[in-house]
């Protein structure tokens, strides 16, 4: 690479790194929530769009896959108060020109975890569906130019009012009718004048210090991400990933790690993603030592610097994601022992880019563009519908289709890795949007399970359970998992997350996987897809523009 | 009776009469009739509006609360606007005599100003507090910035209305005095009830047994009861403006729970029918009305006034007030329709351990209770003594 191209490598990274560091929260920039799932008879794809200050309203829509004649209700559920403390159930609008789907809103009154029921009655019957949703307050809003001007124009309007009402008062208010105003009048108002300035003057300095504290409690409300610190440990060869979570006084959320509870039999999974190119891409599942330490052995890694994103589900189901940066100084060579059989690794390597170091290694897969295929490791290809033509646009809710077919173009049918038909993450290049979807939708399955066991439950306030016996009986749990032969795991996996085995949960399994998503802002995207085959984790890379 | 000319003459006469102005007999502004009305019509939005939110909680801006509350703004706004607009049209020279100048060019009453100011402070409130609620989310609170330019909108309004009667009342010879007395209550009760509504939070009656209580209380109606008593001179006057407080807050209360209300925001750990009264009214008026009797008694010193005045408020509402909360919160008697005892907040549990027992943490010490006491009684001889002299300044209102 010459001098120049070096440069702006540089340059790219430290940009990446500057546009990291500056936020982001929960799932980072890709708040809105999508579902598919059934409720009853129906099939329903849903999408919402949570408020970004609590307390306010959520936007819900819901589509019917099959148009019928339906009533849909929704009401907010919180974790704390449960199904008796939500508040009556509201009717869903249909939306004028499109058969089959409903619009409304929910108030979100509470910080933290919440979920939407949604109720759906009709000719064919009636069920319900529990949709999570995380609360938490992101925006800081300015006051529009219209109306700070309109404000400030009846404030300076108040403030002369109100000095000429004062000096009236201590002047011709007082005065008998038709007399002129005395001497001593005049100066009394004079004096009064300049007390009323002074005294309108204290009381919008008073007003405009109370606006700031309020301000700033906003702010000490709002969500923080919480952080954590990641470096690799290469003492015994093992190439051991240590990740410290920050537990100061900074860390809203500390006294809830004890409460984590494990999302697909995984009580985290970290996603490690090479900048700038998002070229090499790896899903592991750290051990938890203790509240705060992590600890994953690392498959074969070229060196660089890495976006992190952590991925944990508190017992609320409030989700979170952890980012942080970590550096791998140097080539980790050789083929470890994965840490966890569900752990995950891949090079994608960009179309234009043949010269790629790791193209003839069994891992690395060219990025598939539209109309082009990614060829797995197993020799399969994956092929993603739509986007062909038209392309994506944000803010559209869409069903991403992905189809397998081996070297000889006969579908290949699916098993289910971690319990799911398949996993996606969903990368902007710039690193400031992530999420980690399932064919469900962009919330977490373990979420969804705690709140449908929630609304279930009689209490209506919700006590904590003591933290080191929760946090003892979670580890105990992923310990027996992981131990387990497949079958048994994704069995019991499934059961947990309320999902039949015998009908595989409703999922259907076979050549292809579904994940809904909306876009949330314009770009570029980069989407991996994980599914399994012949107990072989198979990853794709998509690369997709949005408008 | 004229739309809002500040002399009940018609405008032809009041151009030809170039000498005294003359207040014609029997006649009365009806500018004055309808910010009266809009005093009401504010507080009891507010009133309305507090119990919406205890009891269905989620609202929209054009809620019915809010509309009777803005359209008292508009109402007073718009009447004293006129008055000042058909005063500032080729203004006669009686117009010029009986009326404040303002800016040069307009001719307005000097309540009527007042009243001006409270309704464009109110309508600025609106835009403010949407926004205030997109920006830090919505509020379950009386006291927020936006809230209090509103709540002062209001006051403004109220006082303008006392002042524009007090115009009236003070030349003694409308012959329209009894009709001026109940605007003047009316107006006055208002502001009373919502200097209260705006510091409940120090006046509810979970705090009657705390020494805080004792000192806001003292503060707040020694500022405003002794100018409302002097401006009616009347014999009962306070206690006929504090007994108007009582009814207009336990009349809305009576009301109000006779319909029904669901909570629609959640959670929702106690499930509630209708709305919720607001506490049972402080009975201010007993203690009123020993300080009408004083103000009638005592000849002498306004400062000894003023201590006699706040001494007696002060230890009226301990008297009455320390042992009524107890009776109120603990009393299984209390919880009807009367005292609305078990009027009760949606969102908090309903075996709240002390629903129906003080806290231990509200209760003063005996030491603490006397100290407040004694402080009360101070800050209420000093606003007192304030209030004197504001009701002095009432009664020389003559435009």
């Amino acid at each position: 690479m010459d001098t120049n191209g070096k440069k702006m490598k540089r340059t790219a990274i430290i940009l990446l790194l500057i546009l990291w560091m500056k936020g982001g929260h929960a799932h980072v920039g890709s708040p809105d929530v999508a579902m598919e799932g059934v409720a009853g008879p129906y099939h329903l794809l849903v999408s919402i769009r949570p408020p970004d200050v609590i307390p306010g309203t959520a936007k819900v829509t819901v589509y019917l896959q099959s148009p019928a004649d339906v009533v849909v209700t929704t009401q907010p559920v919180y974790y704390f108060s449960g199904r008796k403390g939500a508040p009556p159930a509201e009717v869903l609008q249909p939306v004028a020109g499109s058969p089959g789907a409903y619009t409304g809103i929910v108030w979100m009154m509470q910080n933290g975890s919440s979920s939407v029921l949604l109720h759906v009655k009709g000719s064919k019957g009636e069920g319900e569906l529990v949709v999570p949703i995380v609360a938490i307050s992101t925006a800081e809003k300015q006051l529009p130019g219209a109306t700070s001007v309109s404000l400030v124009i009846l404030g300076i309007i108040l403030f002369v009012l109100m000095v000429t009402v004062i000096g009236a008062s201590v002047g011709e208010g007082i005065t008998k009718d038709g007399e002129a105003l005395s001497l001593c009048r005049r100066r009394s108002r004079r004096v009064a004048f300049a007390i009323a300035a002074l005294l309108t003057s204290l009381v919008v300095y008073g007003g405009n210090a109370w606006w700031g504290n309020w301000a700033k409690r906003y702010q000490h409300f709002m969500f923080k991400p919480m952080y954590a610190e990641m470096r690799i440990n290469d003492a015994h060869g093992t190439n051991t990933l240590e990740m410290t979570i920050d537990t100061s006084d900074n860390n809203q959320r500390r006294a809830s790690l004890s409460y984590l509870v494990p999302d697909h039999g995984k009580i985290m999974h970290l996603f490690l993603m090479r900048l700038p190119g998002l070229d090499v891409f790896a899903h592991v599942h750290p051990d938890r030592e203790d509240t705060a330490h992590f600890i994953a052995n690392l498959p074969p890694l070229p060196a660089g610097k890495y976006l992190a994103f952590a991925d944990i589900v508190y017992s609320s189901g409030f989700t979170e994601t952890i980012r942080d940066t970590l550096t791998v100084t140097k080539n980790i060579a050789g083929v470890t022992e994965p840490h966890d059989p569900d752990d995950a690794y891949a090079y994608a390597l960009p179309n234009n880019l043949m010269d790629n170091p790791y193209r003839n290694d069994d891992n690395a897969i060219i990025c598939g563009r539209p109309g082009k295929g990614v060829r797995m490791k197993d020799g399969s290809n994956m092929v993603m519908d739509g986007g062909l033509t038209g392309g994506f646009e944000s803010g559209m809710l869409y069903t991403l289709r992905f189809a397998v077919y081996d070297s000889s173009r006969q579908p290949v049918k699916l098993e289910p890795y971690m319990g799911m038909q398949g996993h996606a993450v969903i990368v902007k290049n710039d690193g400031n949007t992530y999420i980690h979807i399932h064919p469900v939708g962009t919330y977490s399955v373990a979420a969804q399970a705690n709140l449908e066991r929630r609304i279930g439950s009689p209490d209506k306030e919700y006590n904590y359970d003591n933290r080191v016996r929760f946090r003892d009986s979670v580890d105990q749990l992923i310990r027996t998992l992981k131990g387990m032969p497949e079958q048994e795991r994704t069995t019991l996996l499934m059961r947990q997350m309320n999902m039949s085995p015998d009908t595989m949960g409703g999922m259907k399994m076979d050549n292809s996987v579904t994940f809904p998503y909306t876009f949330p802002q314009p770009g570029l995207y980069r989407i991996w897809v994980q599914v399994k085959h012949n107990g072989q984790v198979l990853t794709a890379a998509f690369d997709r523009e949005v408008k | 009776m004229s739309i809002g000319l500040t002399t009940s003459l018609p405008p032809s006469a009041a151009r030809a009469s170039n000498a005294r102005p003359v207040i014609m007999k029997g006649y009365l502004p009806f500018y004055i009739f309808a910010v009266s009305l809009a005093s009401l019509l504010t507080v009891t939005g507010i009133l309305w509006d507090i119990s919406w939110h205890r009891s269905i909680g989620r609202d929209k801006f054009l809620s019915p609360p809010h509309i009777l509350i803005y359209l008292g703004a508009i109402f007073a706004g718009l009447f004293s606007g006129i008055q000042v607009i058909w005063n500032s049209i080729r203004p006669t020279e009686t117009v010029k005599a009986s009326t404040v100048r303002v800016w040069g060019i307009f001719y307005s009453s000097l309540g009527a100003l007042f009243c001006i100011w409270g309704a464009i402070a109110m309508l600025t409130s609106a835009p403010f507090d949407d926004w205030w609620h997109s920006a830090y989310g919505l509020d379950v609170t009386i006291l927020s910035p936006p809230h209090v330019l509103l709540g002062l909108g209001m006051l403004f309004l109220q006082f303008g209305a006392c002042v524009g009667v007090s115009k009236y009342l003070n030349t003694g010879d409308t012959g329209r005095e009894g009709m001026l007395r109940i605007l003047f209550i009316v107006s006055a009760a208002s502001l009373l009830t919502m200097i209260y509504t705006l510091g409940t939070e120090f006046l509810h009656t979970r705090g009657m047994r705390g020494g805080q209580f004792y000192v806001v209380a003292a503060t707040t109606t020694l500022l405003f009861l002794p100018v409302f008593g002097r401006a009616l001179r009347m014999k009962w006057g306070m206690t006929a403006v504090a007994l108007s407080y009582f009814f207009i807050i336990a009349l809305s209360n009576w009301i109000l729970q006779l319909f029904p209300a669901e909570p629609k925001l959640g959670p929702i750990l106690t499930h509630t029918t209708h709305f919720q009264p607001a506490n049972f009214p402080m009975l201010v008026f007993i203690p009123a009305m020993l300080m009408d009797w004083i103000s009638r008694s005592w000849k002498g010193n306004e400062w000894v006034k003023a201590l006699l005045l706040s001494v007696c408020f002060v230890l009226g509402m301990l008297i009455i007030e320390y042992p009524l909360s107890g009776w109120l919160i603990e009393s299984p008697y209390a919880r009807n329709w009367f005292f609305g005892a078990d009027s009760w907040y949606f969102g908090d549990p309903p075996d709240w351990p002390y629903r129906y027992k003080i806290h231990p943490f509200l209760i003063s010490p005996p030491g603490v209770l006397a100290v407040n006491i004694l402080i009360a009684i101070v800050i209420g001889t000093l606003t007192a003594r304030l209030s004197l002299r504001w009701g002095q300044w009432i009664q020389m209102v003559k435009r």
